[in-house]
């Protein structure tokens, strides 16, 4: 309870100078708006469905390239492990890869996808796949190796130890990377929908911004947050404290 | 319950004429046991490729014959290869040089017929108790779902933890661990039970606890036991024969037949007269392991 009225203190210093400021009146408030603009703004695109309907449209978006490239970053990762070929070449391809922020995909993927939903998914997977193929390779790696050899000793062999055995095995060492590619996959999608219109959160931030409207463009970054928030911070996070306390694994750092 | 009591000589001479019988509890063993051997290392040898030029012989020339229903304990310094000597029985790699047979078939891979219970026990966490003992019949066996789970819980009763199947691993304390690690291993009724210094982390009264278990279950299912530890007492305690190796290269320094009665007790005096003979063997080997450790 010390820790909610910490908070409490906290938000309320920030609420409080953001008022001052605003009340201050230095700039206009379609450039610097009060708290009170920015409520209203929620509050209207709440109410007018907008705001629902563009976070429907971005977390379909999310959860389809996401998903995809869970499936292939797991695969991929699977590979470059297992094959000393593949960690030696494709490896160092993808570590060098990730330097790469995934929005500069997006030339590549409206050149070949046009300006459809296509190319607005694999920007997001570009973003994700990387960080989920390298933590499921380590992850493989750092898992360890009584799993596979206890599963063989009870008779389990190929497929089958794969998917009984050494898949969950590696589970609390991968949660992580599939946080990071979802934090990867969400900041590529709001870049994409920013750059590219049609529809989302991203297209709705960027319309603020033409009708100088910094209340909506405020709203906005608040529910891009709160999204973000809530999937890293209580998703991820309770699944990944739940699977390490099972798993008898420590953290390395809290 | 004890119908398949082993048919091994371990007499059991209670109370009367202790003395001439502590004189012939130690026996070191010159001649072949007579018949077919349920388990026969044959030359085993293993060598490590140390980065170095010349390979690291870990193990060499290991001869060995255990017998159905013999409880067979080894004893060595730590590095002398007792823990790679499991594995290969288990069939989880393969030896430089040698072979493993099981009743005269060569080992080549795992097989539910040897089941080994790690030092770390490898239990997995993201299974229940009950479907961790399952594991084998499942993933090995093959078995019918209704059979297994039956079984199951026949074998969690059997070490205690009947009211337990639904709990997580990591709901459990060291010594029940140590039990379904047990259960698991017996589930699918192996012949050959290969066990890593199973007891090496628990506390003497858990220790001592599953030592009595451990001789009841063997009595009752008249299992195969092989059983690798660095404790001296330990091994007389349990074994019908105890195997002293040597520090790297590992190799059989000799081998004690322990015929003292059963049930036996750590505390037992026969067991630690015996246990200081077979010490006396082994220290050479931990001297011979401790100046290596410290020279380095």
């Amino acid at each position: 309870m010390k820790k909610a009225g910490k908070h409490i203190a906290f938000y309320g210093t920030l609420l409080l100078i953001w008022i001052i400021i605003a009340k201050l009146k230095i700039w206009p408030p379609y450039v610097f708006p009060d708290p009170k603009g920015v409520f209203d703004s929620l509050y209207a695109g709440f109410s007018d469905k907008s705001f629902l309907i563009a976070i429907g449209v971005s977390m379909r978006r999310m959860l389809l390239g996401y998903g995809l490239s869970v499936v292939l970053g797991m695969i991929l990762g699977l590979l470059v492990a297992s094959n000393k070929f593949f960690e030696e070449t494709l490896g160092g391809l993808l570590v060098s890869l990730q330097s790469l922020p995934s929005i500069c995909w997006l030339p590549l993927a409206v050149l070949w996808f046009g300006l459809t939903e296509k190319a607005i998914l694999f920007v997001v997977v570009m973003g994700s796949l990387l960080s989920v193929t390298i933590s499921m390779e380590t992850g493989r790696r750092q898992m360890p190796k009584i799993y596979g050899m206890a599963g063989r000793n009870l008779g389990a062999r190929g497929f089958r130890l794969f998917l009984f055995v050494l898949l969950p095995a590696s589970l609390p060492y991968i949660v992580n990377g599939l946080k990071q590619g979802w934090a990867f996959a969400w900041r590529s999608l709001i870049s994409g929908e920013m750059i590219f219109v049609s529809l989302g959160l991203g297209q709705l931030l960027m319309m603020g911004r033409d009708l100088n409207d910094m209340s909506q463009v405020i709203a906005v970054m608040l529910l891009i947050i709160a999204i973000g928030y809530i999937v890293d911070g209580l998703v991820f996070q309770t699944v990944e404290r739940r699977l390490q306390r099972k798993w008898g694994v420590e953290e390395a750092a809290a | 319950m004890m119908q398949r009591l082993r048919k091994s000589g371990v007499a059991v001479h209670h109370g009367f004429g202790a003395a001439a019988a502590r004189a012939s509890q130690v026996v070191c063993i010159d001649e072949a046991p007579l018949g077919p051997p349920k388990v026969r290392l044959e030359g085993i040898t293993q060598r490590y490729q140390n980065g170095s030029k010349t390979p690291l012989t870990a193990i060499e020339n290991i001869n060995l014959d255990i017998h159905a229903g013999e409880f067979l304990c080894i004893v060595g310094p730590s590095g002398c290869g007792k823990s790679t000597l499991l594995h290969m029985i288990a069939g989880l790699m393969r030896p430089t040089e040698g072979e493993v047979w099981i009743d005269e078939r060569r080992v080549e891979n795992t097989g539910t017929d040897r089941i080994l219970i790690f030092q770390e026990l490898g239990l997995f966490p993201w299974l229940t108790v009950a479907q961790n003992v399952e594991f084998g019949m499942r993933h090995g066996m093959g078995m019918h779902k209704r059979e297994r789970r039956a079984r199951a819980a026949e074998y969690l009763k059997l070490v205690h933890l009947g009211q337990f199947g639904d709990s997580y691993i990591h709901q459990l304390s060291g010594g029940m661990r140590q039990r379904v690690a047990l259960a698991r291993a017996l589930a699918t009724e192996p012949d050959v039970l290969l066990m890593d210094e199973p007891f090496a982390a628990l506390d003497a009264q858990t220790r001592d606890l599953l030592h009595d278990e451990l001789e009841r279950i063997w009595a009752e299912t008249g299992r195969t036991i092989i059983f690798v530890t660095h404790n001296v007492r330990e091994a007389v305690r349990l074994g019908d024969r105890v195997v002293v190796l040597t520090f790297r290269p590992g190799r059989v320094k000799r081998e004690f037949r322990v015929d003292l009665p059963r049930p036996r007790s750590l505390e037992d005096p026969d067991v630690a007269l015996t246990a200081r003979d077979i010490l006396q063997d082994l220290r050479e080997e931990i001297d011979k392991s401790l100046e290596v450790e410290y020279a380095k």
